[in-house]
């Protein structure tokens, strides 16, 4: 497609999706608590204290206690009190919890009003209690005691880490929940249901009760994981051997952040193996690597069958991906003559002989360099052996 | 036209229509949503931490050094200036919920990339973007040949060594993608993705007849447009969508002939054809539906249909192809997806997944005679076609309140058609496969795991998985001359059992201080039966530990150890003249990696933050083969041949050690502008052998021919600074 082609496309297709009605998709939890559809599990044992996080302490709260005779002065400071009570500061109908979680006391969590939760004028953006479960109990702290924690506790890395804050290692999988997963997962579910999250229930993460939240920070405009830079970071906190893997000499770009994880993986779940895009290992492929797709004239069997046979996509010690270092990787199915069987070794000066030449420089694909496959129909045993 | 250029341009009328289709803006706004009941009001200390953020940087680098490993994904190899320029910018309306975007990172590198957007938050957006992705090969030929990474390419005969100017073997991809989304109605979501890449560039190939240096010329396009209407219930989801993709090279044969040769004979040249142009259009659809309130099912059906029908090359030059060869290979391979999976609850503390699954690829590519060359070994073309058909059961118990046993198992069948043959001395073996076929392989996977949380401050895991592997009985693939069939059995298919295990813990001795070790093992043995030759045993170990520690909310120190061990144990054969066995092989192979990471950071003070990270590696690749030559061949070579004077001398290891440490500054006390300064030091260190002869000297290609020297750093080192001035606002 030339440029005016593309232009005349991708102009056409913006005025189309930008003069189109305004129509918000109201999601079917609009106007009420998704705490209230949300069961959290009984059985979960009762939430410990977030000392970090909570409200413990704030003064306001103090005064809301105190109760007794009022002066007239403390009667106005109080309908200002009440006035303030009422003004939304982050998100939709927040008054009641910003009145306490302002900017001297929690000035990280009012960030989440630069997210997409933070758009007031979407009206299926949620408030504070949406996901943190209605917590009337928060509200006062009964005499003598410790303020009661809200109905649904996100766990955090360390109570000095700040929850925006930019770490390297984020033990998420196992990190310490202090309300249970589908609790806190079930607050994101009843909003989120798009295409992308179809395949959850039932996916890796699901069944090994990953929460959003261990992937997913939602007080910042800078969620890690959907940042190129950032997601590696997020998915190696579990995945340890991909960490090894990404940081051998060939691998995909994922460790200079030209690749991310979810570029071939939907970490949401899908119905391809390994939680992969396409719907198998080649479909998913062959995205980026069209040309391997063929059909070819001579087709070289593993290649139509799994990328994986011959390739680690995520890092090896040898070029282009291979799991090993040929002759020995051909070697696998290719070892019976005195070519194919080749010893493996390297040659002490300028050599063609078909049996010193298997592993220096390329190893076999210095002469078999079409090994995907070939297009040639020369009446050539070299063309049926992907050397045309 | 083009088939692509048709469906984009149908594309963008169907957009056009679309727009036409719309009320216009008058009705829009009769049908707009309601305004905003709540407004934000914040005082002006609050505004900060919940207005959006934009951020510009610009800057200045300067790098020095040799880093080609390093740069291998941004092309910036030597020594240089770079500029930095970086932007976030972010704009909201908030009484429309309007959000415009721009995101630019290293615009002054090979490697920018750049995304615009558009979005009314839940009504549409729209994303443009542009990446550009270098690769860069990290060595360099000197060659004499010409006409390297064209269609016509010539050898030099006879050739000095090392004579010719460097050659850089790379390509980028300049990528550029549209994706919108347009919400109709209460639940109905449109979805849109375009992608139009352009590769370009070269990488390295051969002759094929022998060990030359050629470059294959990259010049395709890749396009791909996709849509889906998704329909987004309470309780039921549903995904309906197309997805096309075009592979187009502009380049179809290379011709390669030695200058010397004569190039009026056909037999001086050597015609080496590439990939050519493909498309798929594939079908879907997907959904989820909430079948009670403890059973959630979902689906998906999807049909790929992938053809290759263009014209072939060498069909074209007279004398090249046999008469029955096609013009055309009328390639298709059609894909079939039908899966469904079940997620319940039937006891409060028992949950269930299910899955059936069936996946298959019919390669409907007819079967060509190809080649005659060799009286025994007809070629033909090699459709294959596999399905496989998946079930799965897995549940999860609630013991206690903190232990969570989980059990399942896997079947996986799958039906391999085994192509086309030739019994051509009806002696029951197929004289024209080089490798064994199966015709079916049945794989049980069973898996049980505990979970269990110990206190608010420790938890762990251990899975445990075996997997075992069978099949039909492997097929006699072409006899090594006289001495019956080849005996091996690849790995990929042959009986295998498989034994995993994972252990993972976490904890958290005292709040600054997290701590998470996991450790995990795999072994795979392989079972011979009656077949000599192939994978004997595959083993790999991890084991890691990883701590986090922020004593106070201004320190940070984050570490990590990782070591990986890679072994895989091989059996193979070598017969001389293709007659006599010679020798059996024993291969020990081995990768051995250790990585460390090191980081910390520290709000010196409200204005100054610093920090810094260091990251070292180690692998250790062994390649350790016995060979034991066979006492009955008297003749046989020796365990390491010689040849024209030249000999094989054992693999030694390869030990390649990269490094990386980076530290940074950040002023911010310049009211919205902050300074920063970034430090980065890499090194690295490998003794690979690949572009090497046993002495240690530069790896030569041909004897008589060719002469290319191939030239690698195995000592690489690069310092860079950067300075740059951000402002947000």
């Amino acid at each position: 497609m030339n440029i005016p082609h593309r232009f005349l496309f991708l102009l056409t297709a913006i005025l189309a999706f930008s003069v189109a009605p305004a129509d918000p998709f109201v999601f079917a939890g609009e106007g009420t608590s998704v705490a209230e559809k949300v069961s959290p599990d009984p059985d979960t044992p009762p939430a410990a204290t977030l000392s970090g996080e909570e409200i413990a302490g704030k003064e306001t709260a103090g005064r809301m206690e105190a109760g007794g005779e009022k002066t007239e002065a403390e009667g106005e400071e109080e309908a200002e009190e009440e006035k303030a009570r009422k003004i939304d500061t982050a998100l939709r109908d927040d008054a009641e919890c910003t009145f306490c979680h302002e900017e001297e006391d929690s000035p990280a969590l009012l960030k989440i009003g630069r997210t997409k939760h933070g758009v007031v004028a979407d009206k299926r953006t949620p408030t504070c209690t949406n996901c943190h479960g209605k917590s009337r109990a928060h509200l006062r702290t009964p005499e003598g005691q410790e303020r009661p924690k809200p109905d649904i506790i996100y766990p955090r890395r360390s109570l000095n880490v700040p929850p925006d804050a930019v770490i390297d290692r984020d033990f998420g999988q196992f990190g310490i929940a202090r309300s249970s997963v589908d609790a806190m997962n079930g607050a994101c579910l009843a909003c989120h249901r798009e295409s992308r999250l179809t395949f959850w229930s039932g996916s890796a993460h699901a069944t090994q009760d990953v929460a959003c939240t261990s992937c997913h920070e939602l007080h910042t405009d800078h969620d890690r994981v959907t940042e190129p830079g950032g997601q590696p970071k997020v998915c190696f906190g579990c995945h340890k051997s991909q960490r090894t893997l990404f940081n051998r000499p060939s691998h995909h770009p994922v460790p200079e952040g030209q690749m991310v994880c979810s570029d071939c993986h939907n970490p949401h779940g899908s119905a391809g193996p390994k939680s992969l895009r396409g719907d198998s290992v080649n479909e998913t492929c062959y995205r980026c690597h069209m040309e391997k797709r063929g059909p070819f004239v001579h087709m070289h069997p593993p290649v139509m069958e799994d990328c994986r046979i011959c390739h680690n996509p995520h890092g090896t010690t040898v070029a282009d991906l291979l799991i090993s270092r040929p002759p020995f990787l051909c070697q696998e199915c290719h070892s019976d003559t005195a070519h194919r069987g080749q010893v493996a070794g390297l040659p002490g000066g300028r050599t063609t002989n078909s049996v010193l030449i298997g592993s220096a420089a390329r190893g076999c694909l210095k002469c078999h360099t079409n090994i995907h496959g070939s297009n040639s129909t020369e009446n050539s045993t070299s063309s049926g052996r992907f050397r045309r | 036209m083009s088939r692509p250029r048709k469906t984009m341009i149908l594309a963008a009328l169907v957009a056009l229509l679309h727009a036409g289709a719309v009320p216009d803006p008058a009705t829009a706004e009769e049908d707009a949503p309601e305004a905003p009941t709540a407004t934000r009001e914040m005082s002006e200390t609050a505004a900060p931490f919940v207005k959006p953020e934009s951020r510009i940087s610009l800057g200045l680098g300067i790098r020095d050094g040799v880093r080609e490993q390093f740069g291998v994904f941004d092309n910036a190899r030597g020594s240089g200036l770079e500029a930095l320029l970086e932007a976030d910018l972010t704009l909201r309306d908030d009484t429309t919920g309007r959000w415009t975007t721009a995101r630019v990172r290293n615009l002054g590198r090979d490697n920018r990339n750049v995304c615009l957007g558009l979005e009314t938050q839940g009504a549409w957006g729209a994303e443009l973007g542009f990446r550009q992705m270098p690769r860069i090969a990290p060595y360099t030929p000197y060659s004499n040949n010409s006409g390297l990474g064209t269609t016509s390419q010539v050898v030099a005969k006879p050739a000095t060594p090392g004579l010719g100017g460097p050659v850089t073997i790379g390509t980028r991809r300049d990528r550029t993608t549209f994706e919108a989304y347009k919400v109709f109605a209460k639940d109905f979501r449109v979805n849109l993705s375009v992608r139009n890449e352009e590769k370009s560039g070269n990488r390295q190939w051969g002759r094929g007849s022998a060990p030359e240096f050629l470059l294959e010329p990259i010049d395709w396009t890749i396009r791909e447009f996709g849509t889906h209407v998704d329909y987004l219930g309470k309780g039921l989801q549903l995904a309906l969508g197309y997805n096309g993709s075009w592979f187009e090279n502009s380049n179809a044969l290379v011709d390669a002939i030695a200058n010397t040769d004569n190039p009026a004979v056909l037999g001086n040249h050597t015609y080496l054809t590439l990939p050519l142009d493909n498309q798929a259009h594939k079908f879907e659809v997907s959904g989820g539906i909430d079948l009670t309130p403890e059973n959630h099912g979902t689906f998906k059906v999807s049909y790929n249909r992938a053809t290759q029908n263009e014209h072939l090359p060498t069909s074209e030059i007279t004398g090249l192809a046999l008469a029955s060869a096609p013009a055309s290979l009328q390639g298709e391979v059609n894909s079939f997806l039908a899966q469904g999976n079940l997620s319940s609850r039937p006891l409060a503390n028992l949950k269930l997944e299910t899955q059936l699954r069936y996946f298959a690829d019919e390669d409907r590519t007819p079967t060509w005679l190809i080649t005659t060359a060799n009286p025994n070994i007809n070629v033909h073309t090699t459709p294959i076609s596999l399905r496989s058909t998946t079930g799965k059961l897995e549940g999860t118990y609630r013991l206690a309140d903190r232990t969570h046993l989980t059990a399942g198992v896997e079947r996986r069948l799958q039906d391999r058609e085994i192509p086309y043959g030739n019994d051509n001395v009806s002696d029951g073996m197929d004289d024209e496969r080089f490798v064994p076929f199966r015709s079916d392989l049945d794989e049980t996977t069973y898996k049980l795991q505990l979970r269990h949380t110990f206190s608010e401050l420790a938890s762990g895991s251990l899975t445990l998985q075996q997997a075992d592997r069978e099949g039909s009985e492997l097929t006699k693939s072409v006899k090594i001359m006289g001495s019956g069939p080849g005996k091996i059995a690849p790995f990929h298919i042959s009986d295998r059992e498989r034994r995993r295990a994972r252990l993972a813990f976490d904890l958290r001795p005292m709040d600054p201080l997290g701590v998470q070790l996991s450790s995990e093992f795999t072994e795979d043995r392989f079972q011979p039966g009656v077949d000599p030759y192939g994978r004997r045993k595959g083993r790999t170990q991890l084991y890691s530990v990883d701590a986090d520690y922020a004593p106070t909310n201004h320190w940070l120190v984050t570490a990590w150890y990782s070591r990986q061990i890679d072994e895989e144990w091989l059996s193979t054969g070598r017969f001389d003249t293709n007659t006599t066995h010679e020798a059996d092989k024993n291969s020990d192979l081995r990768d051995g990696a250790d990585s460390l990471g090191l980081g910390i950071s520290n709000q010196f003070s409200r204005a100054l933050k610093f920090g810094a990270e260091f990251h070292w590696d180690r692998v250790k690749s062994r390649y350790q083969e016995e060979i034991i030559t066979d006492p009955t061949n008297a003749g046989a070579d020796p365990a390491y041949p010689t040849a024209a004077g030249v000999t094989l001398t054992p693999l030694p290891s390869i030990v390649s050690n990269p490094q990386k440490w980076h530290a940074f500054a950040e002023y911010s006390g310049l009211g919205p502008g902050s300074l920063r300064f970034d430090v980065e030091h890499e090194r690295w260190e490998s003794d690979d052998w690949s572009w090497e002869f046993s002495d240690g000297s530069p790896f030569v290609y041909g004897t008589t021919t060719d002469g290319t020297v191939m030239l690698a750093n195995g000592s690489q080192s690069s310092t860079f600074v950067g300075i740059s001035y951000s402002t947000r606002y």
